[in-house]
Formats: structure tokens, sequence, C-alpha cells
């Protein structure tokens, strides 16, 4: 997919798709589907325009989404939650997928590998 | 489109969002959204056949609240699923625009006095 907003447009309908494929349980992909979408929205964002590449793999063990970036190095999993005002006259609309990201998959994993944002949403079967 | 309006009487509207709230979502309700915004001063967004809310979506409500707020009206959210609650509730937004169960109850909470 292209690091594009067109990637974010289509992504619903593919995760739709392969998880459906793959067996990935109803419940899961729903909570993925939220978090997928803002870790992509980030790859998108930080990754300057370059490659955004999705896969999605269902073991026995757990469903996994791996979102893969040559964008500069950004770690979703250590980057501090933004503040967020507590007056809705000063609050500025953004910066909620850290957190949403953390809270709708329960094992983030980030890897660097080369030029590689490596990003690992997994989702244990039991 | 995933946005429908309807009066609720005394000055009240309603907008009754569906579907998925992603980028596309997001985008197909920005027009409606910025006309009630600037126009109407008690608005209540019904939430219960939303299926998905991403940071999109709640852009979209934020910046209506913002401005219907700075107009001097009242926004309130109506019947969310539980998912999409969640991420409202993760966001801190129903800190400033309150998710409320009960019609009668929101148009109570937006009418102004």
């Amino acid at each position: 997919m292209p690091a594009t907003a067109d990637a974010l447009r289509g992504l619903y309908a593919w995760l739709e798709e392969a998880g459906l494929a793959a067996g990935v349980p109803p419940q899961i992909l729903s909570r993925m589907h939220v978090a997928a979408e803002e870790a992509v929205s980030n790859a998108v964002r930080h990754g300057g325009g370059a490659e955004v590449t999705i896969t999605l793999a269902m073991s026995s063990s757990a469903a996994e989404l791996i979102i893969e970036d040559t964008g500069a190095p950004f770690d979703p999993t250590t980057a501090p939650l933004p503040e967020h005002s507590r007056d809705l006259a000063e609050l500025t609309p953004g910066g909620w997928g850290i957190g949403l990201l953390r809270r709708f998959c329960p094992d983030v994993r980030y890897r660097r590998s080369e030029d590689t944002n490596q990003l690992t949403l997994r989702y244990p079967s039991k | 489109m995933p946005i429908g309006i309807k009066e609720l009487g005394g000055d009240v509207v309603c907008a009754e969002l569906s579907g998925r709230l992603d980028i596309a979502g997001a985008e197909a309700i920005d027009l409606p959204m910025n006309v009630i915004a600037g126009s109407r001063r008690s608005v209540v967004v019904d939430l219960a056949e939303v299926e998905f809310i991403g940071s999109m979506g709640l852009r979209a409500i934020v910046m209506l609240a913002k401005t219907v707020q700075r107009r001097g009206g009242k926004v309130v959210l109506l019947s969310p699923r539980t998912e999409v609650a969640e991420v409202i509730t993760t966001s801190g937004i129903d800190d400033l625009v309150p998710i409320l169960h009960d019609q009668a109850a929101a148009i109570a909470a937006v009418t102004l006095g």
C-alpha cells in the first residue's frame, strides 16, 4: 500500500476480508480495527511518503498484524502520551492515536531493523 | 451519507451518525457537521448506529463541539456502542463532550436556559 491517506481508506475493507479469510475471531478483529487505523495513520504520518506494508498472520496462539514503513524511526510503544487540555475551547484535536493503539491492542511490539519500522499488534487467542 | 439530521423540537437538532467514522466516514460528514456547527446551538450527536470510530471521527465531533460552544451552545453524545464509547473515553473526550444514554436527558442537557 502506498503511504498516503488512500492506504487508510482501504484499510477497513482489507482488514475485514483478510481477517475473515484468516479466521480471526470477530471480537479480536473489531479491536484490531481501532488499533490498526491509528498505527497505520502513524506510519503514514511519520513515513514521509515511504511505502507502508501491512501483513495479517493468524496462528494457533495469536492473531498478529504487522505494519512496516521505511520512514523515520518512531516507536509508539515508548512515545509519551500527549497531554490533552481539560477545556474544550483550548483543546487541539488530535494526538489520540498512541493512547488508542495501546488501549486496543494488548501486546504492541516495536522493532527497528535497518531502515524499517516494524510494529506488531499481537492479539493472543486465549 | 452516514449522517441524518432530525429536529427534536425546542431548537434542538439531532445529528444521527452511522456506519464507520474512519477517514472516509469523517470526510463524508465534514460539510453537514460544519453547517450544524455554524447554525445551531443545541446539538445532540446520536452515535447509536456508529459501528466504528477512529481519530478522524473524534476530530469531527470535537470540531463541532468547539464551534458550537464558542457560539454559546452545547453538544452531547447519545448512546454510543460499547467499543465506540471506549474510543471516546480513552481519548478523554467524554470529559468535555458528555455521553448520555437517554434521549430526554440529552435534550435537557443541550437546551439553553
